[in-house]
Order: C-alpha cells, then structure tokens, then sequence
C-alpha cells in the first residue's frame, strides 16, 4: 500500500512538478519586476522626469485635479441611477376558471374556450351531463324546464378563457353571461317600481359561506337600511334569490318605489357570482355586470327605434360631471352637443339620448368614478348593455351563443383604428377560414356571420390584430317573435397577470 | 549650628554602614557620616561582594581588618545582623556623664545615602523628646535633586501598594514637617534603640531587600513600641538599587515582598477579609500584565503571590501570635486605587502642585473635549425628534433592536436562524460587535442603537481631532476645525438621517484607521499594524466596502510613503490581512456574493439619487443631507490647498484619497446602493487637504502685509463657513428622515401558536408595483437578521406562493406547505391587497383594524406537519430542534419540515435515522414508517460554534497586539522619560496608565 502511493506520488510529481516550478518561478519573477519598478517609481532619485516634474508645479497639477473633479462631474450625471422602473411581473394562462350560470331553468346554455391551449383539461358542471375537453370548441344544449343554478368549473387547458352564456327566451329574450366570482359588482338598470320582477341571483360556488353586501342607488339618492339587513349569507355551493324591492333583503318596500336601481354587490369574504334578471311588462333581460370608472365605454347601442336610456350611477358623495362622445357607423359624434351631463350623487341618474336610429357606442368621461348603463327598448323588448373593458392584442373576447341572427357591434376610439380576426368555433372546432374586420377610428361596424356549416349555433373569437387599437366589442342577439338581448364583450380571462413579488426578511 | 544639648551625650549611637557596589556614592556617604554634629560612637562597615573601589575606600575609612567583608548574596537584613554581630559594634564607650542612664542606639546606613550634618543630632532630639518612640527615621530627598522630596515615612495599603502620601517629585517645602508615627520608616538613615533591635531580631531576611522597613515598622508596633518620622532630620538617598543604578545579586521582588508584609503582619480577622482580595489583586494585575503585552511580569507577578503564599506561615509561626494584632491599619490609606484616579485621568504630568482649578475643570479645558462637548450639544439638539422615540427606532436602513443583548449573542452563536423560511447563513459580524456594545450599555440593543446614532457625530469630532493632532505642525484651532468640519459632512448628518449604522461607524473609526496606518508605514511601531487591522475589522463588520477602499488606498500609499523602508509590506500585510481572517466565516460568504461589498449593516433601504453636483459636493443626498453648497468652502479650501508649495504630500495624498473614494460612490450608486462610505473617504481626504491650507492661512494671518492677511482670512472664512452652515442646518432641519418610532405590536404576534409554530406571511403593496412578502416567526426580526436570506428554491417557492395568492391563480394551500398560518397586510384601508385576500376562497378573514388585516389559510399549518395524501396536521415543534411522538399509520405518510432542506438537519424516528428527502423542491421531508415512533430532530452547530470559539481568541489574541507595547506602559514613576523609542508615535496628550508597580530601594 504504503509503496504504491509512493510510486502514485512519484508520478504525479515527475509530471506536475516542472509546470508548477516553472509557473512559481514566472510567478515570482512578475512579482519580483512589478515590485522594483514600484520601488524605483517611489523614489525621486530613479522615478523618470517628467513624473517629477509633474508634482513640482503646482499649477499644473492643481489644473489635473480640477479636471480629474470635473470627469467625476460629468461621469456621475452619466451614470445617475434611473428613478426605480417599476417592476413588471409575469403572465400565466388560467388553470381554473368557475362561471355560475344562474337560473338555467329553460335556458340554451352556450360554452366556448378559445383553441391553442396546451395540455389536458376539462370543464364540467356537478350534477349536469356536461363535459368538455377539447379547447377551440363550442358546445351548447337547451336545458329542460325546472333546472336550477348550474355552476361551470374547468381546470388545464380548458380553464382559460373559459366563457358560458346562458339565453332564455320566455317574456322576451334575455341572455347573460355566466360570470366567475367577484367580490365586487355593479349592476345598473330598471327598479322595481318600472318592473314586474328584479331578482338578485348570488351564487357561492366555494366550500365556505360567504357573506354578501348588497347596496342600491336609486334617483331619489342611496336606499338606506337598517343596519345588517343587506348582508346576505350564501351557504356553500348554493345559490340565493334575492326580489329587489320585496324582500327583506332587497330592501324591502323603501326600494319599492325606485324606478331605476343600481346595485353594488360585495363579498365581504370570500367571493360570490351575481346576476340580475329583470321583468317587465314588455321584455325581460339580464343586467351585464359592471364596475365604477372615471373613463368608460358603453358598447352595443343597438340601430333602429325605440327609447334609449343613459344610466349614470355615482357611487362617491361628489356630483360628477361627464361628458359624452358617441361612436356610430359613420363616425364620432357628440350626442348631447358640447354640453356635459351633471350626474347626482350617491345616485342613478337618466338621461334620454336620441341616436337617430344609429347604432352607436358611447364613451363617457367624468371627474368622479361612475357606473354607466344603457337601456334600449326596441319593440316588445328591452335590452340592457353596460361598460365593460376593451378588448386588446392580449385580451381577446368570447361570445358563447351566437346564431343566424347575431349581430357583432365593433367600436373603435376615435383616438385609434382598430383591426380584429372573428373566428367562429363550432362543436367540431375552430372553422377553417377567419373573417378579418377594420374598424375605423371613432366609428362603430355592424357585423353580422353567415353560421359555419354543420349548425346554427357557433361560438366566436373577437381578438384585435397586432398593432390593432383597442376595440369595444358588443353581441346582440334577435329571433324573431321573441325579441332581443344585448351583451357587452368584456376580455376573456385566458392569462393572469402575476404580480411581481420581493421577498425580504425584515417586514 | 546649634549647641549640643547635653542630655543627648547619654545616647550610644552605633552607625552600620552596608555597603554594595556603591563607589559610586561612598565618599559622600562617608564623609556625611563621619561629620555628623552629633558624632556617631561606633561605626561597623560592612560590604557584601562589591566589585568596585568601595572597600578600599572602606578600609581607609575603618582600619584594616576591621571591614566584614560578606559573599554577594547576602540580604541587607543578614548583612546589618552580621554586622551588629562584630566585636566592634560593642566596643566600649568612654563613660560620659555620671549618673546618667545610656542608651544604645543603631543607625543604618546605606551606601547611596548621605545624611546631613546634623540628621543624628535632630534624631536624638526628637527620640529625646518622645520616650516611646524606640525607631526613629529621617525625611529622604533626592541624591541629584536635592528639592525633591522623597520619602517622610511609609505605608503599605491592603492590596500591597507602598503609600508615600506624597505626589511624584513633589518639591519639600516643609509641607510634611510634622513629628508624627508613621507605619515604618526607610532602613536608609532608620535610627532603632539597639534593645528593640535586639528584641525584634532585626530586620526579617525573608524579604530581601525591598518591603522590609516596613514589615520591621509593623513589628515594632506590634511589641508596643512606635515609629515615628523625624522631619527635621534629612537624609539624601539614590535609591540606587530600586532605579536599577546598580544590581543585586539575590532575588529581590518587590511585589512578592509587599505581598509578604500583608500576609505575615494582618491580624487573622483581617487577613480573612484581606486573602481574596490579595489574589484577586494579583491575577488582576497579571492580566493587565498581559494584556500590556508584558508575560514576564505577568508570570512575575504570578511567581510572587504564590512565593508569597507559601513563605508567609513559616513568617507567621515564627512570630509570637498575638502579636501581629495592633493599630497599624490606622496608617493603611483606604481606597488608594480610587484617590489614584484623578492622577489617571489628568495625566501624570502635572507635578508641581499648581494653585491651578481642579482635575476636572483643566480636563474640561482641552480643546479636544470642548470640541466633542459641543458636537454633543448640536447632535442631542438635532437629533431631538430621533431621541425623543425613546430607542424603539425603526424604518430606514435600520431593523429595529426588539429583546436583549442575549437574543443579539444567541443570534450571533447560532448555527441555524429561524428567520423566515430559515437560513443557515452565519451572522453578520456586525451583530456581534452590536452585541459586545449592548452587554456594556445594560444589555439594552435600542441603547447601543441609540448611542451610535447620537454619539456617532460628537466621536467622529473626537477622532478627526486626535487625527489631526497627529499631523505634523497643525496647530490646536485647526484640528478643532477639521474634527467639527469632518463630524458634521453630508455623509454622517444623512446616515444618522437614514439610520444607516455602518456609515457612522466607519465614519467614527476612519480617522484613528488613518492615524495606525499611518504608522504601520511610517515608524518601526509594533502594535500599529494590529491595532490598524482590529479597527479595520470593526469597520468592515459593519461596511465592508471600507475594506476594499482600504485595499485601493494602502497599496499606493505603501509605495508613496514607505518606499524604502523595511517590513512595511509585511506591516501592511497584517493591517490588511487581519480583518477578513477575524471575519472569516463571513468573509467567505461575502467573496461567494461579492455585491455584499455594497451592502452595509442594516437592510437594504431607499437611495437617494443625488445630482451629479451634489455628489462632487460629498452630498449623498436624502434625509438628512443639507443643500449642496454647505461644502462649498471646504472644497474650495481644499482646491486652493493645491497651489501650497509647502506640505504638499499631505495635500496630494488628501485628493487622491478624494478622487478614489468619489469615484468608488459613483460606481456604488449605479448599483444603485448607498455611497456613504465610499464618501467618507472622499470627505476625509478634502478635509486633509484644507488643514494644510488652513495652517498656512494661520501663520499668514499674522504675517506682515495687507494682501496676504487678507487672502488668509477669506480662506479662514470659507473654511468655517462649512462647519458653521452644517451645524445651523442640522440643528434647525433636525434628523428628519425614515427614522420612526417602531411600534412593537405592529404585528398580532400573540395570536400565534408555540406548539406547532405557524408562521407569519406579511405582505403589501410596494411603491414600485411589487408585492412585498416577509414570512416572520415568533418574534420580530432583530438587526442582522436581515441577512438571514433562505435558499433560492425556498425563496422561489415562497415568491410564487405569493404571487398566485395575490392574483387569484392560486389558493393558500400553497403557503400552508410553507409553515404560513397566518397571512397579514398592514394598513388594509389602502392596500389593494385585502381586496385581493378577501376575495382568495380557502383564505379565511380573521379580523382588521386600521393598522393590519389578518387572515388565515383554511388548511392548518405549522413547522412541522404530517402529511398524509390530502390530510396535513400540524405537529408541535421546537423553535430550532424538535421532539414529537407520530402514531402508527397507513405507510406513505411523509413528514414535512418547512425548513430548507439541508445536511444539517438530524432526524431519527423511533430511534432509526430517518429517510430524508427534498419536497416541493425546497423543503425538508422524511418518510414516516407506518409503525410511527417518537420523531427527534436537531441541527447541527458544531461547526458554527468552533468558528465562533477560533473567533474570540483570534480577536483577543489581536486586541492584546494591538495594545500599546510594554515600553509604553513600563514607565517609572515620577519620571517621564522623553523621545523614548516607543513615545515617538504618540502626541503629547493621550492618555497615560500609570505604573502600577511600587518601588523603593
């Protein structure tokens, strides 16, 4: 043993050992030279002249240091740190995604994603015979009479962009969209006092209770309660019923008398899906959810007669002030003139706007947040639409139920023109050709799709181009006899945005 | 000359003279003896081995044959006995007067002492006088300097110090002149009636040669008899052996001797009370010896108490017991170490009794100390709003320092911190200094804080003051004004603004860095170059930038300055190479990561961006820092230092410093990161380069000619218009910056459980867009917890927990895996955070007020849960180790540590190491055996602690070479030896350690 390691050591010494003496003695030979020049520069007697020079007059050297000052100067504004950027986080697609349809009783049901997602994935409901698998396709079925509130969850491939609608079409056609859990939602539209029926549908698609905060404008100002009876209690994976203006929790009889209602829905924990159904004498509809912003637009005016309604709810304790620009088909306008409407306080305030039968898409800007809605009446029927967020190059909008007779109304800022790719979605999958829409600045385009072969239903794709502007989308929906139902296009949920997150460890 | 008085011819007066190698003084002696105006009846000479004239000399004087010549070795005592011992100490005397009783008397001796002419004579006098008085001694002076008043009696207090009760080299102006017992007298001129001579048995041989007067003195009183000083009698005394004038041959250790007296002569209640303190005393003593880097006097030292110790019963016994008790304590002075310390504090200088003011009012008359009194009084003004927290500082670049000293030791010692996610990173060595500071202020962290923060400016005064003093030629005012100019730069007002710690430190410290340096290149100093690197090392535990701007600067400055001179390299080598190898462990963490370089004690806070101006104007800009012309005087000051023809490497040394450090902060605040200490450089080097400019205006402003008075006094004016401005805008803006008070319930941390230890997850909204996510244990962190950063997957994990968690794409059960019980935002009423939160479905709302919002995650949680498919429990554990008993199961249940997974982790179940593996791709886990079993858990230290442990006697062995050397301390008493080798490197003013060592001859 002892004799093999000292042949091992001998050989690993016959051949490192003159590299290494060889490196050592260059190593030392470096250090050797650099030391004595450093030692003949420090000395006065063998450092060359001009280095003597140099210090002896004091003139020049005080020139070089003001100029070594003056670098410093210009290099430390070079090198200014920036003002700290702010941090961008990342985007991920959705891995699960609810949508709570609310009261399916004699409803068509519509589903869609978009196609291009990656990986497995389904989206079901409990209790249905619903299943899908395959994103890109649509899927739809009428559901029988007497099905309650169905609740749509889907993970992987299927969650993102998972969008459900459901149209129902007894006393006038009524569609909505079957939205994710929120904890904040606005509502805008008819009271009960202009109405049969106003329903306040909560549905709690979690394992726990959530308690939810109903608050109501009406013109007369905020409709008041007693302290706790606006707060709903939905237990887990149920669905409550609330008829404004007759319970307890719609607020009984003091909202009674509002001919007009804005509703503020707020999970208090946790979150909750709400929806607003409202009956009249002449049509019924769904009210799109919305949220409270200084700058909105309200797609989806519908052409043709009838009365059309501005809705301005103010939920802050200031009167706000807006003023209105009109997109229509041939271009922007002003519909009130230069004037600008004075909206109440803590209160839904109406103004009757005449089109000229245009269809149209407003854009209102105020100095306070405001929640916006639109009532048109046409016919027999009404249908409601409200603001909702543009659709951009990342945020592409869905429609789930699209028939023979759906018309797409595409409004572009008058700031912007806008491009957009429709593609429609069958039950097979993505139909083979796209239909390629410009939208000038400041107008709106009426679209309307042939069906793909193979059925009258379809879903569809609205996804602006790149270099597009952003685009305000809105389906409205006829069938004859029936009526319509107006539906405004907000941005699919295909991709979260992650926050960027830094981590310390002191607080 | 006064007539004898005629009762005085009854006194027999037998004179012993002993002689050793003192030639020197023998003639002298003799001739004072031989012409007493009382004469002496007998006089027995006796030498012990002298080399010299002397017995030749003594011959001459005593016939021959009747000098005793005795070996070299023989003690004083023996050498007196042998002595007395002669034939010719008895011979007879011719009867004098009749009817009179006679009295025999001794008188000894010493070579190297002359009595004055009439000493025996005023002897007598007062011997006559007080029958009682059976030992009688004279007022000692000096041999050379006749005025000096040596010795009027002596004492010996409880810890064996001789007591003179005179000043050094105080001047005998009669001042003593009292006839009053004293505990003993010197054996040179000692006058004993020669029955208590013989009664006693003479002077004890056990002790040599020093100490035993006294031991003799407190014989006599103990057999009844008293020893008194007779002032008018002089003698005049070399005290040759004590100064080293001449050598002895036996052991003569004056401390052993002291020692001895104590041991033998204490009356046993006494000596009870008296034995600890005399050992405590002496190890003491020895340490001090030590740490004066002295190990010969140390062991010397050592080597006498134990001699002592071992000799005194022998002592004891040979003495007639009850005899030691008597009222000799009333001689021992009380308290001397304490009536010593004015002497201390004011410096052994002063030895003329002054009609000057007190100690205390010339103390306060130092320039330097009126300086740093009124930097006190601008930085108490200024920092009012800071004080007025009361210590519970926070914000900044400051943690705040909740708990004890002990928590910063505990910190500092341990191998693993349970901080956040945990982290097995070492302590920064910051938090160590910070502990050693807050064990001195009470224990108290915030205190320790605190004093930094209000003492860093009045100390960065003190030590630019000291520094500049030592700069050759500048003149008193003009060290005052760098000390203030360099105290109160942007840099130091803006760090105590911001809190940043190791800015002020480095500031405080640079100054005397300077000074070691200095000497480390510049003069054969020994302890320079450790005392450089100790503070450096200081410096660099709290910035370790100083390090490397010290590397940047030193290796130039070798060349410059100490071109020629040996070992300066090697010199330069310790200053440089000791503070990384005293940080090691750290050290090496701060190579592996080198942006820490940039980093300073404290977390990471906001940086200023100052303009490009501000910045040449040394101006880091932020709280704190005033608008950028404040400097403006200075740098022209020092611009115009330039054109000096004289002093000129101190100027070009002072910008060179300037354009390094300035460039070295440019660079730093790219990063961006704070360039304070990188300015500080830059300051000191601008402020060296005005005071050369400001001594040269000094001198001009007296010179003749209105051009150059004029030209001086606008330099004197822009010179102080910066301190001035600086001190008027810090006092009237005050400290306002991050500085807040910290608020300790800012956290609910009581809600949490000390069983199963959930963990907090803090989380709010930044300014940049961020989301900030802090995971905090039981207590709040503690400053140098902040560096405590876990392992990139565990802090990937928790960023993507978080992330999710605040978009809505993911649920809590992700911060459940990570030991998140509890999740909180501060200030919920305008962070979009809560909303957030409320709306996450498995996270439950536990509560909110104004100040936080809290909730919890649905799935329990804690440090270490039982992981069973869907079903987690939380299971007790310890805030580090763990103990805990798992009940049999179905197989496959894992149990999850939230720890980050690591080999420092031991872990057994049922008494088998237990299967370790790595879950979620940062945490700790082990496979639990269906049987179940007791779970042990423990992390391994040892490591840790051993650097900790080479560590500390790293730095003591550094502290003690650093320590000025024993040149310095070894002086004797009441002389100052002037231009000695070590004295060169000091000013004049520092303060001085007195000798501690008592002689006498």
């Amino acid at each position: 043993m002892r004799a093999a390691l000292a042949s091992a050591y001998a050989v690993v010494r016959r051949v490192l050992g003159p590299p290494a003496r060889l490196a050592y003695r260059l190593a030392r030979a470096v250090a050797r030279a650099a030391g004595a020049y450093a030692v003949r520069l420090s000395s006065a007697d063998t450092r060359p002249g001009w280095m003597n020079r140099l210090p002896a007059n004091r003139f020049a050297l005080a020139a070089l240091v003001v100029l070594a000052v003056a670098a410093l100067y210009g290099v430390a504004s070079f090198a200014r740190p920036a003002a700290s950027a702010p941090r961008h986080g990342t985007t991920v697609p959705v891995t699960s995604a609810y949508a709570a349809c609310p009261d399916t009783h004699g409803a068509r049901v519509s589903a869609v994603t978009p196609p291009g997602a990656r990986g497995s994935g389904q989206a079901s409901v409990a209790g249905a015979p619903v299943l899908l698998t395959t994103p890109g396709t649509a899927w739809s079925t009428d559901v029988k009479k007497g099905a309650g509130p169905w609740v749509f969850g889907a993970y992987g491939s299927l969650a993102p962009g998972l969008t459900v609608e459901q149209t129902t079409s007894d006393g006038g056609l009524a569609g909505t969209r079957c939205d994710r859990p929120a904890t904040d939602l606005w509502f805008a539209g008819p009271g009960p006092a202009d109405a049969d029926d106003v329903s306040l549908y909560l549905t709690n698609v979690d394992d726990r209770p959530v308690t939810a905060l109903v608050a109501a404008l009406s013109p007369e100002g905020s409709i008041e309660t007693p302290e706790g009876q606006n707060q709903v209690l939905v237990g887990p994976h149920s669905t409550r019923l609330v008829q404004v203006g007759v319970q307890v929790e719609g607020f009984g009889q003091t909202a009674a008398d509002a001919k007009l209602i804005a509703l503020h829905v707020h999970a208090m924990t946790g979150r909750i899906s709400a929806a607003v159904r409202v009956d009249r004498k002449k049509g019924a509809d769904w009210l799109p959810a919305t949220a409270p912003s200084r700058r909105v637009v309200v797609p989806g005016v519908p052409s043709g007669g009838g009365r059309r309604r501005l809705l301005i709810a103010v939920p802050g304790q200031d009167e706000a002030r807006v003023t209105v620009q009109g997109m229509a088909p041939d271009g922007a306008f002003a519909p009130v003139g230069e004037r600008s409407l004075d909206a109440t306080a803590l209160a839904v305030t109406p103004f009757d706007l005449g089109f000229g039968g245009k269809s149209t898409a407003l854009r209102l800007v105020a100095n306070r947040p405001i929640v916006a809605a639109l009532v048109a009446e046409k016919g027999d029927d009404f249908g409601v639409t409200a603001a909702v967020p543009p659709l951009g190059t990342a945020d592409a909008g869905l429609v789930a139920d699209n028939r023979d007779t759906t018309t797409l109304l595409l409004s572009a800022p008058p700031e912007h023109a806008a491009a957009v790719r429709l593609t429609q979605l069958a039950a097979q999958g993505p139909a083979a050709s796209a239909k390629d829409v410009a939208v000038p600045a400041g107008h709106t385009v009426e679209v309307s799709l042939p069906p793909p072969a193979g059925g009258d239903d379809y879903g569809l794709t609205i996804a602006p181009r790149p270099g597009s502007g952003p685009v305000y989308a809105a389906r409205l929906l006829e069938v004859k006899k029936k009526g319509f139902t107006l539906l405004p296009i907000a941005p699919a949920r295909i991709t979260a945005a992650l926050p960027p997150v830094v981590d310390s460890t002191v607080p | 000359m006064r007539t004898v008085a005629p009762q005085l011819d009854r006194h027999i007066v037998t004179a012993v003279l002993v002689t050793h190698d003192g030639a020197r003084w023998l003639p002298e002696t003799l001739k004072a003896l031989l012409t007493q105006s009382h004469p002496v009846d007998r006089l027995v000479a006796a030498d012990t081995g002298s080399t010299d004239a002397g017995p030749a000399m003594l011959t001459e004087v005593v016939g021959e044959g009747n000098l005793i010549t005795l070996p070299a070795r023989t003690r004083y005592a023996d050498a007196v006995t042998a002595a007395l011992a002669h034939p010719a100490s008895t011979v007879e005397v011719p009867e004098g007067a009749p009817g009179v009783d006679r009295v025999e008397w001794v008188w000894l001796i010493h070579d190297d002492s002359a009595p004055a002419p009439d000493a025996l004579e005023r002897l007598l006098t007062t011997a006559e006088a007080h029958p009682p008085a059976t030992v009688l001694g004279p007022k000692l002076r000096d041999w050379d300097d006749r005025r000096v008043l040596l010795e009027a009696g002596v004492a010996i207090d409880r810890t064996g110090r001789r007591e003179t009760g005179l000043d050094p080299r105080e001047f005998d102006q009669g001042q003593h002149d009292t006839i009053r017992e004293v505990m003993g007298v010197s054996t040179a001129g000692m006058l004993v009636r020669r029955d208590v001579w013989d009664e006693l048995g003479g002077l004890d041989p056990a002790f040599g040669l020093f100490r035993d007067d006294v031991d003799f003195g407190w014989r006599v009183y103990a057999a009844g008899h008293r020893v008194l000083i007779a002032p008018d009698a002089v003698a005049f005394h070399a005290e040759a052996a004590a100064r080293g004038a001449r050598r002895v041959a036996f052991p003569a250790d004056d401390r052993r001797s002291a020692l001895l007296v104590l041991l033998a002569n204490l009356p046993l209640s006494a000596l009870a009370l008296s034995l600890p303190i005399i050992v405590v005393t002496s190890f003491l003593r020895a340490a001090f010896f030590a740490a004066a880097k002295r190990p010969g006097a140390a062991g010397r030292e050592l080597t006498a108490l134990r001699g002592a110790l071992f000799r005194a019963p022998r002592l004891r016994r040979a003495r007639r017991p009850g005899l030691t008790a008597s009222g000799v304590n009333r001689f021992q002075p009380r308290w001397p170490t304490l009536r010593r310390l004015p002497d201390v504090f004011v410096g052994r200088g002063a030895t003329l009794p002054s009609p000057e003011p007190g100690a205390l009012y010339r103390w306060l008359r130092r320039p330097g100390v009126v300086m740093t009194l009124a930097l006190t009084l601008v930085a108490l003004v200024a920092e009012r709003h800071i004080i007025a927290t009361g210590g519970r500082l926070g914000g900044g670049a400051l943690v705040p320092a909740w708990g004890g000293a002990g928590d910063l030791w505990a910190e500092y010692l341990t191998g693993w911190h349970p901080v956040g996610l945990g982290s097995g990173t070492g302590a920064p060595p910051y938090a160590g200094v910070l502990a050693a500071l807050a064990t001195l202020l009470l224990g108290k962290p915030w205190l320790a804080v605190l004093v930094i923060l209000v003492a860093g400016v009045p100390l960065a005064g003190l030590t630019a003051y000291t520094a500049a003093r030592r700069l050759r030629g500048l003149a008193v005012p003009v060290a005052v004004w760098a000390g203030v100019t360099y105290a109160l730069l942007p840099v130091a007002t803006g760090a105590v603004a911001t809190g940043r710690l190791g800015t002020i430190v480095v500031i405080v410290l640079l100054p005397l860095i300077g000074v070691f340096a200095t000497g480390t290149l510049t003069t054969p100093s020994r302890h320079a170059p450790w005392a450089a690197g100790l503070l450096l090392a200081v410096a660099m535990a709290f910035a370790p930038l100083t390090w490397a701007l010290a590397v940047l600067v030193g290796l130039p400055a070798r060349y410059a300055l100490a071109g020629h001179r040996p070992y300066a390299g090697r010199r330069l080598a310790v200053a440089l190479g000791v503070p990384p190898l005293l940080l090691l462990p750290w050290t090496l963490h701060l190579l592996a990561h080198p942006s820490g370089f940039l980093r300073e004690a404290g977390p990471r806070a906001a940086v200023a961006r100052p303009q490009a101006g501000a910045l040449v104007m040394l101006s880091p800009g932020g709280p704190g820092a005033p608008v950028f012309w404040v400097t403006a005087g200075l740098a022209a000051t020092g611009l115009a230092a330039l054109l000096l023809r004289r002093r000129r490497t101190a100027v070009l040394a002072g910008w060179l410093l300037t354009i390094i450090g300035m460039l070295v902060a440019i660079l730093v605040l790219t990063r961006p990161e704070w360039p304070g200490v990188a300015l500080t450089f830059a300051a000191a080097g601008v402020v060296l380069a005005a005071a050369s400019m400001l001594r040269v205006a000094a001198t001009k402003l007296r010179a003749p000619g209105l051009i150059p008075r004029a030209g001086a006094a606008v330099v004197l004016a822009a010179a102080a218009s910066t301190p001035l401005l600086a001190a008027a805008l810090w006092v009237v803006h005050g400290a306002h910056g991050a500085l807040a008070r910290a608020n300790p319930e800012e956290f609910p941390l009581v809600v949490e459980s000390h069983v199963t230890r959930p963990r907090f997850l803090i989380l709010s909204s930044r300014t940049d867009g961020a989301v900030g996510a802090t995971v905090i244990r039981e207590r709040s962190p503690i400053p140098g917890e902040e560096t405590a950063e876990p392992p990139a997957p565990a802090r990937w994990r928790l960023r993507a927990a978080v992330a999710g968690l605040t978009s809505g794409t993911g649920g809590a059960s992700a911060l459940s895996r990570l030991g998140v019980g509890y999740v909180l935002v501060p200030d919920p009423g305008h962070d979009p955070l809560t909303g957030a939160l409320d709306a996450v479905p498995d996270l439950q709302r536990l509560g909110r007020t104004s100040g936080f919002g809290l909730w919890q995650p649905v799935t329990p949680s804690g440090r270490l849960m039982l992981v069973d498919g869907r079903t987690v429990t939380p299971l007790a554990a310890g805030s580090i180790d763990a103990k805990v008993r798992i009940p049999p199961g179905p197989a496959g249940r894992t149990l999850l540590l939230a720890e980050p997974a690591s080999a420092g982790w031991h872990a057994a179940i049922g008494g088998h190491a237990a299967r370790s593996r790595t879950l979620d791709g940062w945490a700790q886990a082990y496979d639990v055996p269906a049987s179940g079993g007791t779970f042990t858990l423990r992390r391994g230290m040892l490591l840790r602690h051993l650097w900790v442990a080479v560590q500390g006697v790293a730095l003591l062995l550094v502290v003690v070479l650093a320590l000025p050397s024993a040149a310095w301390v070894e002086r004797p008493r009441g002389r100052r030896r002037r231009g000695g080798h070590a004295r060169t490197t000091k000013a004049k003013d520092e303060p001085r350690v007195q000798a501690m060592s008592g002689v006498e001859s």
